[in-house]
C-alpha cells in the first residue's frame, strides 16, 4: 500500500513536471475496510447492529469487508470494474456481495468470470454447481460512469475457516 | 514426508485456521478515462487470527474389574481442538462423581502418559508431574493418558464406579468466549472456545463376578519335521478363554506378549477360526509392535452364557 501511494504520488508528480497534461493519473482511489457486525443496546433501549472495524479474528468469525471508490479527478471514470479475490483463509457467505448500480460476477480461477448460478465444477463425479468456498474472486461491474468526486462502494461478507 | 506436510495440513484444517495466521485483502479497480485504461490498488487490510482454546477427552471403553482390585487403568485421550499450540493441566478424580455406585481410589501416582501406545501402563510409559510435564499438544495433536484406581474390595458385583480425566488449557478457561488478552500463540489474544478450554471424561469401573479364565497351549514345528524347539522352529499357541461366575465383562480384551527370542509370524492372529489383520484396524485383532510387541484381541462384552473365545497366533524362534 505505502509503495502503491508513493508510486502513484511520483507519477502525479514527474507529470506535473513534464507538462503531460493528460498524462496517467490514478484517479480513483481504492479503499478496503475489514469489520465485524456488533449488537448493541441503542439509546431507545432496542437490540441493534452496527459495524465496527476489526483487526482479530477467530475461526468462524464473520468478516465485512467493503471497498470504497472515489473519482478524485475532474473528469468521468468509466467502465468502472472492481475486483476482489476472496481472502485466503476465508470462505465467502453466499449471497452477501453487493453494489449499488453494479453487475457482479464470481470465478474460481480469477479468469472466468460468470453469475454465481452459472459457475460450475467439473470432478470425477460429473459437473456441479460451484460450492461457496470454491468461489475465490468477486467482480463489480458499474454501469454507469463516476462522475467527478463520485463515491461509491461494494461489499461482501466471508466467514474464518 | 509428504505424508506429514498433508497430516499437518488436515489437521490446521480440522482445527481452523491455524492461530497468527494474516489473512490480507487488497481490491483492485480498473477504468477508463477518455478511452484510456487505468487501474488502482486499494490499501492491504489485516485481519490476525487469535488463538481459540478447546479441547476434547474421550475414553476407550469401560474396565471390568473385580472387588480388591488395585492398580486397574482407564485409557484417555485428550485432544487439542483449538488452533494453536496449547499447555493442558490434567487432573484426576474419583470421589464424589455422580451416577455411580462406589468410588474407586486414585492410586498414588494415578495419571500416566501411555509412552509406548500400548493401552497398557507398561515400564516405558511415563508419570503425569501436573506442572513439570503438562502435555503441549499442537493443533489438533493427541496424548493417551492413562489414569489408574484401585477397586475397594467393599464394591458388589454389578456395580459402576466412575472416574474422571479432565484437561484444562494453561492459557486459561473460562466460559466460551472469555478473553486472554495477549497470552495466546506468539503473544496474540487467546479466547476460550466451546469446550471453555477445559473438557472432562467420565470412565468406569464394573465390578463383575465373573471370572475369566484362559487355557495356553502350544505346538512346535521344528525345520526338519520334528518338535525340537531350535532356532527356526514355529510355535503355535492357542488360547481359550472361557467364563464362570455371573455378571459381565465388558470390553473384555486379551492380550499376550509375544515371548522373548521369538518373532511374531505376520498374519496369524485368528478368533475362533477367522483371520484378523495385525494392523490396528477395523476387526478385533492387532498385533502392537513396541519394543515389547504383543497380540491383542477385543473380545466385547463377555458373560458366564458367552461360548469359549479361541484365539491362535504363531511366532519363530529366533
Amino acid at each position: 500500500m505505502t509503495i502503491a501511494f508513493r508510486n502513484r504520488g511520483f507519477v502525479a508528480a514527474m507529470a506535473a513536471f513534464v507538462s503531460l497534461g493528460a498524462a496517467a493519473e490514478n484517479c480513483i482511489e481504492l479503499t478496503t475496510t475489514a469489520e465485524a457486525e456488533q449488537t448493541y443496546t441503542n439509546e431507545q433501549g432496542q437490540q441493534a447492529t452496527r459495524l465496527v472495524p476489526v483487526v482479530k479474528a477467530l475461526p468462524g468469525d464473520e468478516v465485512v469487508w467493503t471497498v470504497t471508490a472515489k473519482n478524485l479527478c475532474s473528469k468521468p471514470a468509466e467502465h468502472v470494474v472492481i475486483a476482489n479475490p476472496v481472502p485466503e483463509h476465508m470462505t465467502l457467505v453466499a449471497n452477501t456481495a453487493m453494489g449499488i448500480g453494479t453487475q457482479i460476477t464470481y470465478s474460481l480461477d480469477g479468469k472466468d468470470f460468470q453469475a454465481a448460478n452459472a459457475l460450475s465444477v467439473s470432478d470425477a463425479a460429473g459437473t456441479r454447481s460451484a460450492r461457496p468456498e470454491e468461489i475465490r474472486h468477486i467482480r463489480w461491474s458499474y454501469g454507469t460512469a463516476f462522475t467527478p468526486g463520485a463515491t461509491a462502494f461494494v461489499r461482501y461478507r466471508a466467514i474464518v475457516d | 514426508m509428504l505424508l506429514l506436510a498433508l497430516c499437518a495440513a488436515s489437521a490446521v484444517q480440522a482445527a481452523g485456521t491455524a492461530a497468527g495466521t494474516n489473512i490480507q485483502s487488497a481490491a483492485q479497480v480498473s477504468y477508463s478515462f477518455g478511452g484510456t485504461s487505468q487501474t488502482a490498488t486499494s490499501n492491504t487490510v489485516t485481519v490476525t487470527v487469535v488463538e481459540i482454546l478447546d479441547a476434547v477427552v474421550t475414553v476407550a471403553g469401560n474396565a471390568s474389574v473385580a472387588p480388591g482390585d488395585t492398580q486397574q487403568e482407564l485409557v484417555f485421550t485428550v485432544t487439542n481442538t483449538g488452533n494453536g499450540t496449547e499447555a493442558f493441566h490434567l487432573a484426576a478424580l474419583s470421589a464424589g462423581l455422580t451416577g455411580d455406585q462406589f468410588d474407586p481410589v486414585l492410586a498414588t501416582n494415578p495419571l500416566w502418559f501411555d509412552t509406548d501406545n500400548s493401552n497398557d501402563l507398561s515400564a516405558a510409559d511415563t508419570i503425569y508431574v501436573p506442572g513439570s510435564n503438562d502435555p503441549v499438544l499442537a493443533a489438533d495433536a493427541s496424548v493417551r493418558v492413562i489414569l489408574v484406581n484401585d477397586i475397594p474390595a467393599s464394591a458388589a458385583d454389578g456395580q459402576r464406579g466412575r472416574s474422571q480425566l479432565t484437561a484444562t488449557s494453561r492459557t486459561g478457561a473460562g466460559a466460551p468466549g472469555t478473553l486472554f488478552a495477549g497470552q495466546g500463540d506468539g503473544g496474540l489474544d487467546a479466547l476460550a472456545g466451546t469446550s471453555g478450554g477445559s473438557a472432562a471424561q467420565v470412565g468406569e469401573y464394573i465390578v463383575a463376578g465373573l471370572q475369566l479364565a484362559a487355557v495356553k497351549s502350544q505346538v512346535v514345528v521344528d525345520p526338519f519335521g520334528g518338535a525340537r524347539v531350535v532356532p527356526g522352529a514355529r510355535i503355535n499357541y492357542q488360547v481359550v478363554v472361557t467364563t464362570t461366575g455371573s455378571g459381565l465383562a465388558a470390553g473384555a480384551v486379551f492380550s499376550d506378549a509375544i515371548p522373548a527370542n521369538t518373532t511374531y509370524v505376520a498374519g496369524t492372529l485368528r478368533l475362533n477360526g477367522t483371520p484378523l489383520s495385525d494392523d490396528a484396524d477395523g476387526d478385533a485383532g492387532e498385533l502392537v509392535a513396541t519394543a515389547a510387541p504383543q497380540v491383542r484381541i477385543q473380545l466385547g462384552d463377555l458373560t458366564a452364557a458367552s461360548a469359549p473365545q479361541t484365539l491362535e497366533f504363531a511366532v519363530t524362534i529366533n
